[in-house]
């Protein structure tokens, strides 16, 4: 089975006695195992609720949610697909629970009953895997941004999760953190084939991925590789969204009657300008 | 001048086990009218720097004047000074505490001594100076709006006593394009109501280079650069170790013209680097 997360038909929204909010509408995707995805969409157009969806954090009104198969509705299976399916969230501050790094990353496979060997060498590869592991037993409080964010996500790995979902987790960093925090999770997806579901504001951290899914009032409206969607100008920006610097130049350019190929990255129109002349 | 730093420096927690140096010797002067960006690396100094400006901080060594007020006198007159220098925190929505959109916006003019007429009129102006309907926002709750609203309601909540300098850390963060965009032109409009000087620190460099005229960088706790925004970006050296990065405007003529190419500007919009690009190109259009 190559898709690891299924969702059909799935609706959701958030009500109380009486207020009702539109979550996310007739929702239909499949998450390819070890595919990098970014989920792009402004404030409250659905992303955050369709990866509630992806853990069970949330259950759909209608239609289904499958993690490896097993519906999210299944309450004996429940933690199998949370420990399945990780997520980081925004603020680091709010996810740390221990005063010394290596206690915060054993906090949840002792959770889960681990053997303390086995936790012991959970811990040690989580943090080698985000480069923290000299820092093992300092306070997570004194730690950079980053390098607080690259913790949390340890503190997932420690979990072995299938899947890492990444909810804007790079808003609160500065450029240095964000980069570091990207590069882990492009390391993940290369090198332990672990399946990345990154929320975003910030197209130009969509430009790399295999996939990106852009979400507008609670519907998916584009879904496909960077360049594909990225051509559809109208839709992003009705979206509420922007296009990266890079895009946005070509196709000014090409408006102007240059013959400039399709570009996604820095480096990729400067290459497309210096061959032009 | 409405501002004037000399040689400040300052230590937490000096002369324990903890001590650690924040900002050293720090020297700068910001003229009234002035709209001043402040970037580094978390860890560079530049909250500690900011919270000096309205005497969070009281300087350690070094001298600071807002103003006619000198923040190293014995006792300086702190109300007026906070009355003059408004600061709005990192996710200042989060500091709304009121039951209603009006009374949030009340607050601070209140206790500047307005009273609840003068208060109610200020927080009226300041409501639809940062874009909200005042009849719609006034009754209701802060938390019933959206994130971008939020933290309009909060920077109405700085202006409504009319400062003449506003001071925001990272007023961006956590919005969507929509949002930051709207929060800009927002700053940009309070410029022309009331606002005389504006200083921002954000981690954002395409911001920075399309909406401040100067900016002050820092890196580990010093001064390492203060120039406009075109000067300091035409350098990407002057970046190697401060941990930030080229707005990707001036990042892309870059990698051009370390291709070979010559491109004499350093662009700050996508539509300076498109100028750019044509004026490179000439008229051969491929």
């Amino acid at each position: 089975m190559n898709n690891i997360i299924s969702v059909k038909n799935a609706t959701f929204a958030y009500k109380t006695e009486n207020t009702f909010s539109r979550g996310v509408q007739n929702i239909n995707l499949n998450i390819e195992r070890g595919s990098f995805v970014a989920l792009v969409g402004h404030n409250g157009s659905g992303k955050s609720t369709l990866a509630k969806l992806f853990n069970g954090f949330l259950i759909p009104d209608e239609g289904e949610v499958l993690v490896k198969g097993i519906s999210t509705t299944d309450e004996d299976k429940i933690f199998d697909i949370r420990s399945a399916v990780g997520m980081v969230f925004q603020n680091p501050d709010n996810q740390m629970v221990a005063s010394i790094i290596e206690d915060d990353l054993a906090f949840g496979p002792e959770n889960l009953g681990i053997a303390r060997d086995e936790i012991r060498r959970r811990v040690d590869w989580a943090l080698k895997t985000v480069g923290m592991y000299e820092h093992r037993t300092r306070t997570p409080y004194k730690l950079s941004g980053g390098q607080k964010q690259r913790v949390a996500i340890a503190a997932i790995l420690a979990m072995l999760p299938e899947v890492l979902i990444l909810d804007e987790s790079t808003a609160m960093l500065d450029p240095k953190g964000r980069a570091e925090v990207l590069q882990t999770a492009k390391k993940l997806n290369q090198e332990e084939n672990m399946t990345v579901i990154l929320i975003t504001h910030y197209m130009d951290e969509a430009v790399d991925a295999d996939r990106v899914i852009v979400m507008n009032e609670g519907e998916i409206v584009l879904d496909g590789t960077p360049k594909a969607v990225f051509k559809e100008t109208k839709t992003i920006k009705s979206a509420g969204l922007e296009l990266p610097v890079a895009i946005e130049a070509a196709n000014i350019l090409r408006a102007e009657g240059y013959n400039i190929p399709e570009v996604l990255t820095d480096e990729e129109l400067a290459e497309a300008v210096w061959r032009l002349k | 001048m409405a501002i004037e730093v000399k040689n400040l420096t300052y230590t937490y927690s000096a002369n324990t086990p903890f001590e650690k140096r924040a900002i050293t010797d720090i020297s700068f002067s910001i003229k009234e009218g002035e709209t001043v960006g402040i970037i580094g690396s978390t860890g560079s100094g530049k909250s500690t720097l900011i919270q000096h400006l309205n005497g969070l901080i009281r300087a350690e060594s070094g001298s600071i004047k807002v103003y006619d007020i000198d923040l190293t006198a014995k006792k300086p007159n702190f109300k007026r000074l906070r009355s003059m220098v408004g600061m709005l925190f990192q996710y200042p929505e989060y500091q709304l505490f009121e039951d209603t959109v009006l009374k949030d916006v009340s607050f601070a003019p209140r206790n500047f001594g307005y009273n609840a007429e003068q208060a109610a009129r200020a927080a009226r102006e300041a409501i639809e100076l940062v874009g909200l309907d005042y009849e719609i926002v006034k009754d209701k709750s802060p938390f019933e709006l959206s994130g971008g609203e939020k933290r309009r309601v909060a920077i109405a909540g700085v202006i409504a006593y009319r400062p003449k300098i506003l001071i925001l850390d990272e007023p961006t963060a956590g919005l969507d394009p929509a949002g930051k965009k709207e929060i800009l032109s927002l700053i940009q409009h309070l410029k022309s109501g009331g606002i005389r000087t504006v200083i921002a620190i954000s981690h954002n460099m395409d911001e920075i280079a399309e909406y401040t005229e100067r900016v002050l960088v820092l890196n580990e706790g010093r001064l390492v650069a203060d120039k406009t925004p075109k000067e300091l970006f035409a350098d990407k050296n002057a970046f190697a170790n401060t941990g930030l990065a080229l707005p990707h405007t001036a990042n892309i003529a870059n990698l051009i013209r370390e291709k070979g190419a010559d491109i004499p500007n350093t662009p700050l919009t996508t539509e300076e680097l498109c100028k750019d690009i044509v004026a490179y190109l000439g008229g051969d259009n491929g």
